[in-house]
């Protein structure tokens, strides 16, 4: 592929239940024709993301679960430039939260960030037990999210 | 009497807290409080076949996930009486020097490093230590490579089984990290120097050091476990030499040796055991900065991390220099009943897993000692000792002192429950 315009990218983990839902978003549009200079990737938490803001691409989406106290199963767009880096604490303390990452990758190099980055965000619940696959009002939130992560590059679906 | 009290401990892994209690200058008690809740891997063991222990296990911990496996495959190979041949006994040190090289610089960089320079995190950090932080990034880039690339992914692999591996990487997908790995190696030596410059708070205690003793490598998997004061054990002894306490304060259990007490695994303890293992360029590295065994300030824990680092990304390197792709991918695994004993090095001490196996080949009992259970004792014996100090200072600087404290062992609630309220109190 030439250089891709945009990049989405899905943060999470296989078995990990609802909060592997970025790369059930990331998959699910591997299965629908997107564009060829779309470059969809996952990866498994946010500080493995931060080398896919400074290399030049000029706009990047963000896809992640997230637990915000909302219905399970809303998405929704984020803006991270009107949030708090500390905002956005992740699950695990042993990693970086998505907004750290982004804050982190703009402190270390903000002359390379990508123009625009956008967040969709998909309400979960906090993970209190094992669990392999996405929950039911999780997964109907998949093509619903993929749908905003292309129309933010100006796709319609 | 005094209380100091640090209600939710930042930069460690889950979920604690901390409190000193005083009556005049004396300390009454130290409590780290571990209250994420217990999570009981070793009950949902039970009745689970023996295949799955390294993939069910992982699940513990998504930063020494790898860990998990191959202290799980030496304890159910032993049970099952397999021997892996030495070139896969050689990819599974290399994959765990994957996760040392990952976990070690994320605790460096991300978590540790900002303590000597008065940041409250990494972020702050980055805004005047761009290059260092970018550095650590490049070191953990590395690993987190390694790991994918021979375990199928970056966190929690999937390419590890009970006698080696679903398959085997191509020699050149190999030696494609190389470029890599050798950059980090240099990054991780240039970063050895720059720490080598901060300032280390005088500190020290006459601990007993526990790790595994390397055969002819530093160790990562090993069979005898030995310490500084005569230990000298093999894994199937292990249940003889340690018992696991419960305290009241603290949902995790707390490893002693029963004959002393007190003990410490981890980095400190494997550079004290086995710094006549390091490589040439380890060595050297830790030399040029003035470190030789015995190393008895846990301050300098950073610094040991760092030649660790430094010998992980050496032997990584050296493995895949020899690696030819020849050989089968792993040894079939047949049921029988015995039980078998599993020790290895995570990035943060000594993993102990013991495993019953029936006829059929369920595990019908477990057990799991990780690395943060068995230092907990001695980070509270550590906190007694500094707390003193902390009578000196402002809350706000007490606390930061016996985070730093907390922080040189880099523990891992969510393995020991599996972290900072410090709370003093003075009477």
């Amino acid at each position: 592929m030439n250089r891709p315009r945009a990049r989405i990218i899905g943060i999470g983990q296989d078995t990990a239940g609802d909060d592997g839902v970025g790369i059930a978003v990331a998959r699910h549009l591997g299965t629908l024709e997107v564009p060829a200079d779309i470059e969809i990737i996952e990866r498994a938490e946010p500080s493995a993301a931060i080398d896919l803001l400074s290399d030049g691409i000029k706009q990047v989406v963000f896809i992640d679960a997230l637990v915000d106290g909302a219905k399970t199963g809303r998405v929704v767009e984020i803006d991270p430039s009107q949030h708090n880096a500390a905002d956005g604490r992740p699950l695990s303390t042993h990693g970086i939260g998505l907004l750290e990452a982004i804050e982190l990758a703009r402190t270390l190099d903000r002359s390379a960030m990508p123009q625009r980055i956008t967040i969709v965000g998909i309400t979960i619940e906090r993970p209190s037990r094992y669990r392999a696959e996405v929950s039911a009002p999780v997964a109907a939130a998949i093509p619903i999210a993929a749908k905003l992560a292309l129309g933010q590059l100006g796709i319609a679906r | 009497m005094k209380t100091i009290k640090v209600n939710y401990l930042a930069r460690v892994e889950g979920e604690g807290a901390l409190r000193i209690r005083f009556r005049g200058d004396q300390v009454r008690d130290v409590e780290l409080r571990i209250f994420e809740p217990p999570r009981f891997f070793e009950a949902f063991l039970r009745g689970r076949h023996f295949a799955e222990a390294p993939d069910l296990t992982a699940r513990i911990c998504g930063i020494c996930p790898v860990a998990y496996q191959m202290s799980a495959c030496a304890a159910v190979e032993d049970a099952l009486a397999i021997r892996v041949p030495d070139h896969i006994s050689d990819l599974r040190r290399l994959i765990y020097c994957g996760e040392w090289i990952e976990s070690h610089s994320l605790h460096m960089f991300m978590l540790h490093a900002p303590d000597f320079l008065g940041f409250d995190g990494a972020l702050e950090m980055a805004k005047s230590h761009r290059d260092a932080v970018s550095r650590g990034l490049a070191i953990k880039r590395a690993g987190n490579e390694l790991i994918r690339t021979l375990g199928g992914r970056e966190v929690h692999p999937i390419n590890v089984r009970v006698g080696g591996f679903y398959s085997l990487p191509a020699p050149a997908e190999l030696r494609a990290l190389i470029p890599n790995l050798t950059a980090a190696r240099e990054s991780a030596r240039e970063a050895l120097e720059w720490m080598s410059h901060f300032e280390f708070p005088e500190f020290e205690r006459d601990y007993e050091f526990v790790a595994l003793r390397g055969e002819r490598n530093y160790p990562f998997i090993g069979k005898r476990l030995q310490s500084n004061k005569g230990l000298d054990i093999g894994a199937n002894q292990y249940d003889e030499a340690f018992e696991e306490r419960q305290v009241s304060h603290s949902n995790a259990l707390q490893s002693v040796i029963k004959a002393r007490d007190h003990y410490v695994c981890g980095p400190l303890a494997r550079f004290n055991m086995n710094f006549d293992l390091l490589t040439k360029v380890a060595s050297e590295a830790a030399r040029g900065v003035g470190l030789a065994a015995p190393c008895r300030n846990p301050f300098r824990s950073i610094l040991v991390r760092c030649i660790e680092t430094i010998e992980a990304l050496e032997q990584a390197l050296t493995i895949i220099e020899y690696y030819d792709g020849k050989g089968a991918a792993h040894v079939e695994a047949k049921a029988r009943a015995g039980t078998g004993y599993g020790l290895s090095e995570a990035p943060r001490g000594t993993l102990y897993h013991r495993y019953r196996i029936d006829e059929a080949g369920l595990i019908d009992d477990a057990n799991i000692v990780p690395p943060t259970s068995q230092n907990q004792p001695s980070i509270e014996d550590d906190l007694r000792e500094i707390a003193p100090r902390m009578l000196t200072l402002d809350h706000a600087e007490a606390t930061r002192l016996a985070e730093r404290a907390v922080r040189n062992y880099d523990p891992c609630i969510s393995c020991a429950t599996h972290f900072l309220k410090l709370t003093m109190e003075r009477e």
